[in-house]
């Protein structure tokens, strides 16, 4: 199955910030988790992504398709979900319904309607009525109601609670059970991501630091607990980060650099980006 | 595009409601200054209709700001220019409206009090129409270019402009009423439609370029 995002050299430049050159890929059928920390960038690349601001350099691909000329027509094939979603505060199930009918070809009623019913949402009164945990769940089910093949989500479990941030991955787990189906999703909760993701991106002060397999990511790297002596053996270039403490050196390395014997522990993506990122910094 | 038409219709329903009384309030002044002076047609009441019709789908932006439609918009498959574009079509569609409900209304008072003419109700319309489409002329552009930004810049361009709306109707439908059929009324509705078209082409430029 061919790529379903594919991003090349993306730059976008802002006073004091800037994406710089980010090559990013979403191999179709999979989840890829992009990580970073607030103001690293993740949400400039989905709206540069999605044609909300414009880049400065690039190329982006989307299902295939030229997103530079093609956006609109694709978005009928994106389900959207930021982190605040934009319905307005006076509409109700049917207004939502009936907008999105003549705006999606491809809408489906009936799976709005079951996803209204699944998710508990009242259908009598007015958005602005709804907690946060109900209008994320809005917006979750008009993505999942037009039979889209991309879903692009933006810090969109933030701020639910973990009863509800669980329910939402579980909806987005079985999304990805049809091959054709992809997620983009990014979050600084990276605990959801690592449930979910096959792919983790790591992102930090507009560049990409890493987009790999998450399996490959965890069977590469291990943490080392160690003496500064004996972290001083080995290949500097696989010690990717390291926190030095009263009893010792926590490292991050990778594990085919590491000597037989030492005490190696499996690394968490959320320990491997904390590392990462300190290390930059 | 159709779905950004049927979301100008819902919350135009929804917040605007009450715009609706204000026709009925400027009609009723209009019954009763036809009926006491029993001469001319009052230009007034017929351009503030317009105007006040003119101006709901402009109150609609700032609904659209507080609740994030305006990014979310941005997220459906439409184009930057069928997002401008329906504002511009929700403004045409309640001119026209307005312009048949007023001539019904003008019409059935000639009729009932014997009063006023054909050519008087054909210039009053004039003037009307292009005051319907003056706060679009003024206001989108300007909502267009500071599209994601509140308060500041947008509240002043509101405040000046609406005064300068409301101010011009006396004196524009003043002249409308003056003037021959093919005068004031239909040389600014003429100006007005040239102008909507400059600002509708101007929005899409605008919004081009914008960053949301």
């Amino acid at each position: 199955m061919s790529n379903a995002v594919e991003i090349r050299g993306l730059v976008k430049e802002y006073k004091g910030f800037s994406l710089d050159n980010v090559d990013l890929t979403l191999p179709g059928g999979c989840v890829l988790g992009l990580i970073g920390e607030n103001g690293a960038g993740k949400s400039t690349l989905i709206k540069c992504l999605l044609g909300m601001i414009h880049k400065n350099a690039g190329s982006i691909t989307i299902l295939g398709r030229d997103a530079d000329k093609e956006i609109a027509d694709i978005k009928e094939d994106i389900g959207v979900v930021l982190d605040e979603v934009g319905i307005p505060d006076t509409f109700r199930y049917n207004q939502i319904n009936e907008v999105m009918k003549y705006t999606f070809k491809n809408w489906d009623e009936t799976k709005f309607g079951e996803y209204i019913e699944k998710f508990g949402l009242p259908k009598d009164k007015n958005f602005k009525e709804f907690s946060r945990g109900m209008k994320m769940k809005m917006g979750i089910a008009i993505a999942l109601s037009h039979d889209a093949k991309l879903l692009v989500l933006d810090e969109a479990t933030n701020g639910l609670d973990p009863v509800i941030r669980d329910e939402v991955t579980d909806i987005f787990y079985e999304f990805t059970r049809d091959e054709e189906h992809s997620i983009l999703i990014s979050s600084h909760i990276i605990s959801d991501l690592e449930k979910l993701c096959d792919y983790i991106s790591f992102i930090h002060k507009g560049k990409v630091l890493l987009n790999e397999e998450k399996d490959v990511l965890l069977e590469e790297y291990a943490i080392l607990n160690c003496s500064d002596e004996e972290l001083k053996d080995i290949d500097p270039e696989a010690v990717r980060g390291k926190k030095s403490g009263k009893y010792g050196v926590q490292a991050l390395v990778k594990r085919d650099s590491v000597p037989a014997g030492m005490n190696l522990s499996p690394v968490t993506i959320e320990e491997l980006f904390i590392f990462m990122i300190k290390e930059m910094d | 595009m159709k779905g950004l038409l049927v979301k100008e219709k819902c919350s135009l329903w929804n917040t605007c409601k009450t715009f609706l009384i204000i026709p009925l309030f400027f009609y009723a002044a209009l019954v009763v200054g036809m009926r006491r002076k029993g001469v001319n047609i009052d230009g007034f009441p017929i351009g503030m209709v317009f105007m006040m019709m003119g101006l709901m789908p402009i109150s609609v932006i700032n609904q659209e700001m507080a609740s994030r439609w305006h990014i979310h918009a941005m997220t459906l498959p439409y184009s930057r220019t069928q997002i401008v574009s329906a504002k511009y079509i929700t403004v045409l569609i309640i001119d026209l409206l307005t312009t048949v409900v007023s001539a019904a209304v003008l019409v059935i008072c000639m009729a009932a009090f014997n009063n006023g003419s054909v050519e008087a109700i054909l210039k009053m319309l004039f003037g009307g129409i292009g005051m319907g489409l003056m706060p679009a002329v003024v206001f989108l552009p300007a909502s267009f270019k500071y599209y994601d930004t509140v308060g500041g810049k947008r509240m002043i361009i509101s405040i000046v402009a609406g005064a300068s709306i409301g101010v011009s109707n006396m004196f524009i439908m003043e002249r409308a009423q003056k003037s021959s059929l093919f005068g004031g009324g239909f040389v600014f509705m003429c100006l007005m439609i040239v102008l909507f078209i400059v600002s509708w082409i101007l929005s899409i430029a605008f919004f081009r370029k914008k960053d949301v």
